[in-house]
């Protein structure tokens, strides 16, 4: 085979394909002529392909979703692949209004792709791995005891010296498992955990049998002694009962069964050597010397463990509860959490209360195996300070930072209402004109601070701006999360904080400058995010809609943007003038700082028709699911 | 500063493009120095248990390597992205020969490449034996083999294998469904020529 051959072979290859499937065999004939040889490769490749599909050979490597609108580091690591990951769009439900209030905004993180999933359940699960590893110590040490004291009571037999040994170094084998820094499932570390129960409680099953089966030879004194194992047995079932009912996590129902089926263990193993020997435990049933009956004495006993074990299980329902309201009530300094109303890369976002002053926030806490990565903690203390010296209006407020204890970073930033423009235009479609200058206006004004202040956003996104209600206003636009912020004056490279040749930003809101992965950022990569900003917020779409993120990076750099006005009717010309001059690929053909900008944006002739009553009276009938009718105000009480 | 296109790749590079088999050693023998690299800090900063994507090692491979030439030069481009996937498809055969000793003898701790090499052992492919049927593939047509080795062992779409080879999507579509075939043929039916 030669590659003119195979071309030949490929070009009659693809055309086959295209002709019905019934007629393809004479097609296939008939073009090949008197090309035998061809005829029986493409017909074998044919076959080939049949099978292949039959057999599912080389299925679609895992699909690849790339969100575009989500931060990554370039390139895009897992977070941008993994369509669900870091987003925090995970807990968002369309029905709630405050959920999605928070949800995007201040997840934007997705370079670090977030192991989502319930947080109380993740916390039971490492609960319960500490505590496995910490039972069994606890039992080896109490069945230790059993283990020398044995020999001394009963006399010495070499293989009833074995098999407690055999269990005691199989659970330590358990529990230096569990030592190992691997991450248990929860059904795993419940096998183990029944694991360990079952072999202890085997154990007790061989002593009492085998002490009921020697018991048919011993005097009646000795039998004594055979009854006192017995309540050793009973004893340390109800310590195994109890330890494993309290000291692990566990619904009541899962203890009530465990501690069920424990406390039936003396009875049942009596029971069971009564079926196989039944002359050997006669003695049980008769009356002993001093007028009672050891079998009135075992079932006393039985009563016994099961009322243990109903205690137990009410232990386990009560301490169930206790640790959910542990985790609902934890106190972050001043602040008491609420519900979660967003998940992100780094961290939940809980909607919060101060305790004294009853004001409510949101609190963002980092997950304390996300801070122990390297570099992460001095990120977020960055994006805390950063935060907390800006103090325009648009800007959202920082109001505390803090750590708890446990490792637990956190930081509390003013409570929002409203949504982010992404989800504004995702659920209401493009703005009009005026309101988005009105909104973007003051986004220019916070951007104006901070780089007066020589911050650089570097991530300014639809979803990292929020159209709130606050103050008794509403469309107020607040400007979130300066966590790829770095201060202008320290981007030289003694900067560590970045890691070098990386990308920062999101492929679709991303300036040519920031798409070419220079370093040297200024004011004018915010601009032209700002202008993509608002060329979504006009159309509906951002500039360019690429289906990948190099190819949305290359078109930063390369593509001319396509006016708003052509895919929106409506969009005035002074305003297209305004959002072309941001997206201009060199810097210095765009506005040379937000300033600027902001005043270019009051001179629009659309700029004075949208103001905050208009804005009150949008949020009203939005809130009450009205369609929108701008001339037709809806009257409520 | 972006690293920018070392003024001698760009020379080798073009001569690589024209056809010069020692310089495109030396294209293939940088981008694998590239790719080690870059996977190995991905793979220090993904400690925590996530996947690497292989795409994101060929992207950032060839971002470094270009610069900011990466935007105007749409052959070099191509060509790297090639030259990645195939440097990319030797690191992993060498990945699945290593773990294969590793696991005999016994010492093993599981890296974030291995879910590549699994894809193909879950489909009782022997790693090696794919590698040198795209060998085969690509003296008979080279784009193909490129293809394949970018869908395979780069994880890149169809879509960005077109955007990365500078061709349209239905023939990537074209290529992909005549090299199953070929490779059906050559892996599970035991023909090789």
């Amino acid at each position: 085979m030669n590659p003119e051959r195979w071309s030949q072979i490929d070009q009659l290859f693809d055309a086959t394909l295209r002709v019905p499937i019934e007629e393809r065999e004479a097609w296939l004939r008939t073009a090949c002529g008197d090309d035998h040889e061809l005829h029986a490769e493409v017909e074998y490749l044919l076959s080939q392909e049949t099978q292949a599909d039959q057999s599912g050979f080389l299925p679609e490597p895992e699909a690849v979703n790339s969100r575009l609108d989500v931060t990554v580091d370039w390139p895009p690591s897992d977070g941008l692949n993994n369509g669900n990951g870091g987003d925090g769009r995970r807990n968002e439900s369309p029905a709630d209004p405050a959920l999605a209030t928070v949800s995007d905004g201040f997840s934007p993180k997705a370079v670090i792709a977030s192991g989502l999933g319930g947080r109380t359940a993740d916390e039971t699960r490492s609960v319960i791995q500490l505590r496995l590893r910490e039972l069994p110590l606890i039992h080896v040490l109490i069945f230790g005891m059993m283990l020398f004291l044995r020999p001394i009571v009963l006399g010495v037999s070499p293989y009833s010296i074995l098999t407690p040994f055999a269990v005691v170094a199989a659970i330590l084998v358990a529990v230096s498992v569990l030592l190992s820094s691997y991450q248990f499932s929860l059904a795993r570390l419940r096998l183990i955990e029944l694991g360990v129960i079952a072999a202890l409680a085997s154990l007790l099953i061989i002593y009492e049998s085998r002490a009921l089966v020697d018991s048919t030879l011993l005097q009646e004194q000795d039998r004594m002694l055979v009854q006192l194992i017995m309540k050793n047995v009973v004893l340390l079932t109800s310590v195994l009962m109890l330890t494993d009912g309290i000291y692990v996590p566990k619904s009541w129902q899962r203890a009530a069964a465990v501690a069920g089926s424990l406390a039936l263990l003396p009875l049942g193993t009596l029971f069971s050597v009564h079926l196989r020997h039944p002359e050997t435990v006669r003695w049980v049933g008769e009356l002993r010397s001093d007028g009672r009956m050891p079998l009135v004495v075992f079932g006393l006993d039985a009563v016994f463990l099961f009322t243990l074990a109903a205690i137990s299980a009410f232990a386990a329902h009560t301490i169930s509860r206790l640790r959910l309201e542990v985790v609902a009530a934890r106190q972050f300094g001043q602040y008491r959490l609420g519900r979660l109303i967003g998940t992100g890369g780094m961290g939940d976002v809980y909607l919060a209360e101060h305790q004294l002053l009853k004001r409510a926030c949101a609190v963002k806490l980092i997950r304390p195996d996300v801070v122990l990565r390297a570099g992460t903690l001095e990120r977020f203390e960055r994006e805390v300070r950063i935060n907390a010296t800006l103090s325009h209006p648009n800007t959202v407020e920082i109001f505390d930072y803090g750590r708890m204890e446990d490792g637990t970073y956190y930081y509390v930033m003013e409570y929002l209402p409203g949504m982010s423009l992404a989800e504004l235009v995702e659920r209401h479609g493009p703005l009009p004109p005026e309101r988005a200058v009105y909104l973007l206006r003051q986004v220019a004004l916070a951007l104006q601070e901070a780089h007066e202040a020589g911050l650089i956003h570097r991530d300014i996104k639809p979803s990292n701006i929020f159209a709130a209600r606050r103050g008794g206003m509403d469309d107020v636009a607040k400007l979130l999360d300066f966590g790829l912020v770095s201060a202008s004056a320290v981007t030289s490279s003694s900067s560590r904080s970045t890691e070098e040749g990386q990308i920062l930003g999101t492929p679709l809101y991303m300036s040519p400058e920031q798409a070419k992965g220079s370093r040297i950022l200024d004011a004018r990569s915010d601009i032209y995010s700002f202008g993509a900003v608002a060329y979504f917020l006009l159309t509906g779409r951002p500039p360019f809609e690429e289906a990948t993120a190099i190819e949305a990076i290359i078109a930063h750099v390369r593509d001319v943007v396509v006016p708003p006005s052509r895919i929106q009717a409506g969009v005035p010309a002074d305003l297209e003038r305004i959002v072309l001059r941001c997206l201009a690929k060199t810097p210095h053909e765009r506005y040379p700082n937000a300033e600027s900008l902001e005043l270019a944006l009051s001179g629009c002739a659309c700029a004075s028709a949208w103001d905050k009553h208009r804005a009150a009276q949008w949020w009203r009938d939005a809130d009450s699911g009205a369609p929108r009718e701008e001339s037709q105000p809806t009257i409520r009480a | 500063m972006e690293p920018k296109a070392r003024p001698e790749l760009t020379l080798i590079l073009e001569r690589a493009r024209a056809g010069d088999d020692g310089a495109r050693g030396e294209v293939i023998s940088r981008m694998y120095e590239e790719l080690r690299q870059v996977a190995g800090r991905m793979m220090q900063r993904e400690r925590a248990g996530h996947t690497l994507s292989p795409t994101a090692v060929v992207h950032e491979a060839v971002m470094r390597m270009l610069g900011e030439e990466i935007f105007d030069r749409a052959p070099d481009r191509n060509f790297l992205f090639a030259a990645a996937a195939r440097a990319m498809r030797e690191i992993l055969v060498d990945h699945a020969r290593r773990r294969a000793a590793g696991r005999r003898g016994g010492k093993w701790e599981r890296v974030p490449l291995d879910s590549l090499v699994d894809y193909f052992e879950a489909q009782d492919l022997d790693v090696f034996a794919v590698h040198e049927a795209l060998n085969r593939l690509t003296a008979l047509n080279e784009r193909q083999g490129q293809a394949m080795t970018l869908r395979y062992f780069g994880g890149l779409t169809v879509a960005e294998i077109a955007s990365a080879l500078g061709i349209s999507v239905v023939t990537v579509e074209r290529d992909c469904r005549l090299a199953r075939a070929w490779l059906h043929g050559q892996l599970r039916d035991g023909r090789s020529e």
